[in-house]
């Protein structure tokens, strides 16, 4: 029976942990210092809008742990001996504890990323990804005196914590570094219309400006932020969402070949064979031209998950990078996108891209494809829900753009008795290409 | 948790309409305020309406089309709080009074007699106010759910035919047959047995034996919409159409009850006991009806065309084809259901041995007859559909009847899970596991379970509201009637 300890509890550790014990080869050890049971990142939004309990936002049912082989930790790892494979971990109770592992595997995540601004420590400024950052905002924003806000950060993250905030009735501004929202992934056309949606719930966007300060009145707490462009913005919460870098802090002196995060091979192992890394810590050391070593997202996360789980139980399993595939929703305007649909800053000359949306809902499409043999290459979509599987398929056989265009129906997932946009949308294609 | 609190104009319609609601009481005792029952009537559904309508405007008027589940759990109404559990009295109170108490609604009764006398010539009874009432709140709500659901056109729509067969077929079709024919039984088309446990009673059946070829089609149509119809619209469509598009109980708990609907309970516990309850329940009503027709077509020898003894002959030949059918079709995937339903329906034939065997013309097992159903009327058609079903919705949520009681509701999720083209379909591996599909599924259905492996949801319990599909934020669910049926035959 090996030892395997797994650091971290989110999507990545905990869907490991799941699918090892099963097995009688291995005593799994779950470590979090995060929360006693698994919960889903994604729902932090959902807990602080009153959507949700903080109990429904767990993925599976207390006693599914309770009664699983799974000997859960709640501490925090302090030092990693990998001479003789050990880990020290302290409880919450501050005492310390060694243990020794035959297996370790890393999936401890990421942190918010914050830049050196003068005054980040003041209260009332919080990032989002950590249980604890949620209390943070709730107690700065849960206040009469909260009625201005400031997001820093044109991204996924960013437009949570707008809608959040927002939903509480503060005056709520979105400064983003680029010319339109999450243009840093999305096509010019795709980030106006979202940018479109977003402002229609009364959300403020400053576009092309960073912040350069926090300000503050009384020296402790924020009270606006200084803007690049010279314009002072009022604000009692500021939430940084610049993006996330992995939780590596604690591996500095552990010898683990380091780069942004835990590099890993094929079989997401770090230079040491006993050491595993997975999910957002994990960089891979080679991957797809059209990929990123570090995929900070929870499809990736559970996919390693899986990977892992298959190696260490049938071995021999590689992690191959799918098709790419994500999702969002920007307050009311669901996105999903599969493939490769590259932003206008960085798309090619080879790639061209073809925009449809309707004029007054927020409604949209994106195709892009292969200039040269109209190979088709990606999808995005804008409040229309499309199968996955369908696209798999397409993406899988290299199909033209040509007959993903004229049998984009069978993709088809909106709900029943839903307007559908097909027609509306080839019209426009071969309007436009012919 | 600011922003969220109810606000000024939300709390001024609330006051309206309870006001409206002491104003319908006070009818109860107008003699002493001196004005007529029939104006406080009036006054008092026009304040109601006034307050459902208003709080639908000033929740929803100012929001665009979407998801409008901010503050759903830190209110107090629909977080089990203080206004929760004082509205379950309220409501407790009031299906106690009207099942128990009839002589003290009295006063209110005879507010309604106008309304009564237009619609079926007679005075209204308890069962008439009833009838206005629970009609009124599904209209009332129904245009709330419209309002907060209006970026989805299947809720639209499914929320019209709601509106339309309460409306309808519930409450002015009855009235208007009653009209044209006095001996008819109050016969709602859409409400089949055995929710509608007493259609087959004698007093019903001679009703519609009396009323001519109108009532013996009638009674026909009552027998083809169990055994023919049912079976045909739920292999086509499961049992949404029936529970989340037509049915009255259902109706109510999707309009009024909407509020409430994450508060199911989606624990593996409570599916087990919501199997066990459910399908005892459909035994108990089926054995009691079967028992009841059988002891008054015996007694009754010659006045009915049927004889006991051929009743009793083609029922147990329809279970025993249905033994045959589930013991040597049935699927691997079924094992578990499969052998629940074999036992269920083992149960059957020992309870029609015993009818057979054992009973004199008042005696089922040697209990009587009428014992049984008046017993069952008591506790299961009136106390736990009405009380708990209803009256516990701000704290058990809106479809505790529809989940662990309605017999109906058994016999088509047994359809649903053995012969049906209705799934939820998953949409690969999108889901994100946030858990807004299991919190609203009013069945307490764990849908996420599901759509986190990437299965299909096939649950008897699925009522199809398709409210799990429009919470997603990943439009992972979707509502389909394309999946592989597993036909046993």
């Amino acid at each position: 029976m090996k030892e395997v300890y797994i650091i971290g509890n989110g999507v990545a550790g905990s869907t490991l942990a799941l699918n090892l014990s099963s097995s009688d080869n291995y005593r799994v050890h779950l470590i979090s210092d995060e929360s006693d049971f698994f919960y889903s990142r994604t729902a932090l939004m959902y807990l602080y809008m009153g959507h949700l309990t903080p109990e429904q936002t767990e993925p599976y049912e207390r006693s599914l742990w309770e009664n699983s082989k799974i000997h859960r930790i709640r501490g925090q790892v302090i030092a990693l001996k990998r001479e003789e494979k050990t880990l020290s971990y302290t409880d919450q109770d501050g005492k310390a504890h060694n243990a020794s592992y035959d297996i370790l595997v890393i999936a401890t995540g990421s942190l918010p990323r914050f830049l050196d601004w003068p005054n980040r420590s003041l209260k009332g400024i919080s990032g989002l990804y950590h249980l604890s950052d949620l209390k943070h905002i709730e107690s700065y924003t849960n206040t009469s005196n909260c009625k201005e806000a400031v997001i820093v950060g044109g991204g996924l993250i960013g437009v949570e914590l707008a809608e959040m905030v927002h939903s509480r009735g503060i005056d709520t501004t979105l400064v983003i570094r680029e010319p339109y929202f999450w243009s840093s992934v999305l096509p010019d056309s795709d980030a106006q219309l979202v940018q479109r949606h977003i402002e229609s719930h009364g959300v403020h966007l400053r576009t092309e400006t960073e912040i350069s300060a926090f300000l503050s009145d009384d020296g402790t707490k924020l009270s606006g932020v200084q803007l690049q462009s010279g314009e002072q913005l009022k604000a009692q919460f500021a939430g940084v969402c610049i993006g996330v870098t992995p939780n590596t802090g604690f591996l500095a002196e552990s010898g683990l070949t380091l780069n942004e995060g835990i590099v890993v091979n094929e079989y997401l192992q770090t230079n040491d064979p006993s050491i595993y890394a997975i999910g957002d810590c994990a960089e891979l050391s080679q991957h797809q031209s059209d990929r990123r070593a570090i995929e900070a997202v929870w499809y990736v996360a559970r996919e390693m998950a899986e990977t892992l789980s298959k190696h260490l139980l049938e071995g021999n399993t590689a992690y191959k990078q799918s098709h790419w595939f994500n999702s969002a929703k920007f307050f009311d305007l669901e996105y999903q996108t599969y493939g490769q649909v590259s932003s206008s800053a960085k798309r090619k000359n080879s790639e061209l891209q073809f925009h449809w949306h309707t004029q007054k809902q927020h409604k949209g499409i994106t195709l892009s494809y292969s200039a040269h043999d109209r190979k088709f290459l990606g999808v995005n979509t804008f409040g229309i829900r499309l199968k996955q599987e369908v696209f798999e398929q397409w993406l899988n056989a290299s199909e033209s753009i040509d007959t993903v265009v004229a049998q984009l129906d069978l993709a088809h997932f909106d709900p029943e008795f839903s307007k559908t946009y097909y027609n509306d949308f080839r019209y426009a294609f071969v309007s436009n290409h012919s | 948790m600011l922003s969220y609190q109810t606000t000024a104009s939300q709390k001024g319609f609330m006051y309206t309409g309870l006001f409206g609601i002491a104003v319908l009481i006070s009818a109860g005792i107008s003699n002493t305020l001196g004005t007529s029952p029939q104006v406080l009537a009036a006054i008092a559904l026009g304040l109601v309406s006034v307050g459902v309508l208003g709080y639908t405007y000033s929740s929803y008027a100012s929001f665009g089309p979407g998801i409008k589940n901010n503050g759903v759990v830190f209110r107090s109404l629909t977080q089990r709080g203080v206004w929760a559990y004082a509205s379950a009295v309220g409501l407790t109170a009031f299906y106690v009074l009207l099942y128990f108490f009839e002589r003290q609604l009295e006063g209110i009764i005879s507010g309604f007699d106008p309304l009564s006398v237009a619609l079926s010539g007679k005075p209204a009874s308890q069962w008439f106010v009833y009838g206005v009432l629970y009609t009124l709140a599904i209209l009332l709500f129904g245009i709330k759910f419209i309002a907060k659901y209006r970026h989805s056109r299947y809720q639209v729509i499914r929320t019209i035919s709601v509106m339309f067969f309460q409306l309808i077929f519930a409450f002015l079709l009855p009235e208007l047959m009653a009209r044209l024919n006095g001996d008819l039984p109050y016969y709602d088309l859409k409400n089949m047995w055995p929710l509608n446990y007493y259609l087959f009673d004698q007093y019903a059946v001679d009703g519609f034996i009396s009323a001519k070829s109108l009532g013996i089609g009638l009674l026909i149509f009552g027998i083809v919409s169990i055994l023919v119809i049912s079976p045909i619209l739920t292999y086509k469509f499961g049992k949404r159409w029936y529970c989340s598009w037509v049915c009255g109980c259902g109706g109510l708990a999707e309009t009024a009850g909407d509020a409430f609907r994450h508060l199911s309970d989606n624990s593996v516990r409570a599916w087990r006991l919501e199997r066990w309850m459910i399908h005892s329940i459909l035994v108990l009503i089926t054995l009691s009806t079967v028992g009841v027709v059988h002891s008054y077509l015996r007694e009754g020898a010659g006045k009915y065309w049927l004889s006991a003894d051929l009743f009793l002959g083609f029922f147990s030949l329809l279970v025993l084809l249905l033994v045959t059918l589930l013991y040597f079709k049935r699927r691997e995937w079924l094992a578990k259901d499969a052998k629940r339903s074999i036992l269920i329906v083992g149960a059957f034939i020992v309870g029609l041995s015993g009818i057979h065997f054992l009973s004199d013309n008042y005696h089922v097992f040697l209990i009587p007859t009428y014992t049984l159903r008046s017993a069952y009327g008591f506790f299961i058609g009136s106390i736990f559909s009405g009380v708990i079903g209803t009256g516990f919705y701000p704290l058990l949520g809106n479809r505790v009847w529809c989940r662990f009681g309605c017999p109906m509701a058994a016999i088509l999720g047994i359809q649903q899970k053995l012969f049906s083209k209705f799934q939820i379909s998953t949409n690969s591996g999108q889901c994100i596991s946030c858990g807004n599909c299991s919190a609203y599924c009013e069945m307490g259905i764990d849908v996420r379970s599901y759509a986190q492996k990437q299965q299909p949801i096939k649950r008897a319990s699925c009522v199809g509201c398709g409210i799990c599909s429009e919470v997603c934020p990943r439009g992972v669910l979707r509502l389909e009637n394309t999946a592989n049926p597993n036909q046993l035959l």
